[in-house]
């Protein structure tokens, strides 16, 4: 019988499985403590944003000074939540990498020596490089953005409208392309830090190395393990969320029956409806971060030992080695 | 598992010291967000065309007459999206990947096998049966949101049929193709691949659930899981995908028949176009009676393994 050719994507699936069964007490313990302040902070915040925006009519009466005061007031709680909840999945995520890549290299890893260990020596630095990061990236964007407007706002100057609309997709298109490129080739800088215990700098280096001549690969199988997260996800989510809002939509559903003379605005409608929903929507938020930590983390870190291999030689060609980064340790790369 | 079958299981997830129970559900999580992304895309790039040529549907009284309007509007590129992704994924990639994961030989992994003809009549017939208990299961959430009733007309206006080629095209979107390619990722894989390392109870449930889940339909969660376990015990006792696949085609064939044909008798309907309870509990004996039937029957034949 012909031997079928190895494939690396089921291997990754295959190892993200078995590997899921090893990681998922650090995962629930850290992940399911970590998130319940945060989640119920999210919940509160876009609760009390709703409110807000209920009740806009009533503050914006007379003087703006209120209503813009309570509206900053809700936006900052948000942004705070969004903050701490960004926070607490990058600590999450850093521990369960580091199990993964202890049970990889065949070491007994244990829940709490995780959680020291990323919280002592591994979390400042991961902050440091996701400001970075995210710093990178915004400025990328910020950069496609004003090419965009600049080359479509002079086509319109000069009344060349279909030239402005060509010039807005085709560039459009090019800025996401560049986005997405910077984003896999930095897509293992989390697990470079963590893994091999590399400093901000070198993560990316080592990032950008291993990315380098299998940025293709890289993104498919990102984005397929992606879309299956993604749809699981969903799988799960759908219901909870369906029957936790069912008389909301239910109600809503009753309004939009109503004939348009006697049904109120949709958003004022949906704003009343989903008023007071705050505890739910942290439960919800809370879920979903929890379902995220399981598998994703796993995956991405025997991605990153995958990308680490020395690449298969082809038929009289030396093997080709994975590239080396100043200052990272070796560990044994076997899932 | 017999000699023979180990010869045919050489994919490349039957390799010692993997588990084949996960390649079935990593491969039906790929399908899904596949078919969901790619078809959600698809639909909404097609609604965005039909609007900007003819806004004029969008501009109807009220939700119900949107409603309406989209899937009259829509109905022809809803079902041949629909068609074509079911046979593009859940038919298609479901095979590419039986074969490269499983085995050599993806017919005969997913069952393919010759039925006997009276397999396929207890298995139509008791698909047919599931119908008014479907709904029965369906209607506590007509009884707590009456609201939800107003919206029958968009089911009906997907499903309506006014013309031949409706008639064609309806057929073969909501009966033919899911009984092809629906079977074929659910009992012809997962439930296989399932009953390969757990009880064929278990493999029925969790398939049933699954299958449930998979059409996003939470109000008919509990409708749909029943039908899935109905169609993983045809599969199971039968051992052969065009038993369940049978049972599928008919079952949704009666739904269309149910939304298109006015039913002349009173006793089998109510006022409201609700299924009559007397016709309710006579499909209940009826079904209990063609599942005795299946079981008597199958009784003496050897389980039969991919």
């Amino acid at each position: 019988m012909a031997e079928k050719k190895k494939s690396v994507f089921v291997d990754l699936l295959d190892g993200t499985f078995s590997m899921i069964s090893r990681t998922w007490l650090t995962s629930l313990l850290i992940g399911g403590v970590l998130f319940i302040p945060t989640s119920f902070l999210f919940g509160w915040a876009y609760g009390a944003f709703v409110d807000v925006m209920v009740r806009a009519g009533e503050l914006g009466r007379g003087e703006p000074g209120p209503l813009l005061a309570a509206m900053g007031m809700a936006y900052l709680w948000i942004v705070l939540a969004l903050l701490a909840q960004g926070l607490v999945y990058l600590f999450v995520r850093a521990c369960v990498t580091e199990h993964t890549a202890r049970a990889a290299r065949g070491e007994t890893a244990d829940t709490f020596d995780v959680f020291l260990s990323v919280a002592s020596q591994k979390y400042l630095k991961l902050v440091l490089q996701r400001i970075i990061q995210a710093a990178i990236l915004s400025i990328t964007l910020g950069g496609v953005t004003l090419v965009v407007s600049v080359a479509v706002g002079v086509a319109a100057a000069l009344r060349a409208e279909v030239a402005a609309v060509l010039f807005g997709v085709i560039l459009g298109l090019a800025g996401i392309a560049l986005l997405v490129w910077i984003s896999i080739r930095y897509a293992v800088t989390l697990e470079s830090m963590v893994v091999d215990g590399t400093g901000v700098e070198q993560s990316f280096d080592q990032s950008m190395a291993l990315v380098r001549y299998r940025w293709w690969r890289v993104f498919g199988w990102t984005l397929l393990f992606g879309l299956m997260v993604g749809f699981a996800s969903s799988l799960v989510a759908t219901p909870i969320v369906f029957f936790s809002t069912i008389r909301q939509f239910m109600q809503a559903l009753q309004e939009l029956m109503k004939e348009p003379s006697h049904a109120e605005s949709f958003n004022t409608m949906f704003l009343k409806l989903f008023a007071g929903l705050s505890r739910r929507l942290g439960i919800l938020q809370y879920v979903q971060s929890l379902l995220g930590v399981f598998v994703t983390p796993v995956f991405m870190t025997l991605l990153f030992l995958e990308l680490k291999k020395p690449a298969a030689p082809e038929k009289g060609e030396l093997p080709v080695t994975a590239p080396e980064t100043p200052g990272a340790s070796r560990p044994e790369a076997r899932p | 598992m017999t000699a023979q079958t180990a010869q045919v299981l050489d994919g490349s997830w039957e390799q010692p010291g993997r588990n084949p129970l996960r390649a079935g559900i990593a491969g039906l999580l790929l399908c899904g967000a596949l078919y969901s992304t790619i078809g959600a895309i698809v639909l909404s790039i097609i609604a965005a065309i039909v609007t900007a040529h003819d806004p004029s549907w969008v501009r109807g009284t009220g939700f119900v007459d949107f409603l309406l309007g989209y899937y009259k509007k829509l109905q022809v590129p809803i079902l041949v999206v629909t068609a074509v992704m079911e046979y593009a994924v859940f038919l298609g990639l479901t095979l590419v990947l039986v074969r490269a994961w499983h085995s050599s030989r993806p017919a005969r992994y997913l069952a393919y096998t010759r039925p006997r003809a009276l397999d396929l009549v207890l298995s139509g017939l008791g698909a047919i049966t599931v119908v008014p208990l479907a709904e029965l299961l369906d209607s506590w959430s007509y009884y707590l949101f009456p609201v939800l009733r107003q919206l029958r007309g968009g089911e009906a206006a997907l499903l309506g049929i006014h013309s031949p080629g409706q008639l064609v095209l309806v057929v073969f979107a909501i009966s033919i193709t899911p009984a092809i390619c629906e079977e074929a990722i659910f009992r012809g894989w997962l439930q296989r691949t399932i009953r390969r390392r757990a009880s064929a109870v278990l493999s029925i449930v969790v398939t049933g659930v699954i299958f449930a889940l998979f059409h996003m339909s939470p109000l008919s969660v509990v409708a749909l899981a029943f039908v899935g376990f109905y169609l993983g015990f045809l599969f199971e006792r039968f051992g052969t995908l065009f038993a369940s696949m049978t049972a599928h085609c008919l079952y949704n064939l009666t739904i269309i028949g149910l939304v298109n044909i006015d039913i002349p008798w009173r006793w089998l309907t109510t006022s409201s176009g609700d299924i009559a309870l007397p016709t309710q509990l006579g499909a209940i004996l009826v079904f209990a009676l063609v599942v005795l039937a299946i079981m008597v029957t199958t009784a003496g034949r050897a389980h039969q393994d991919p």
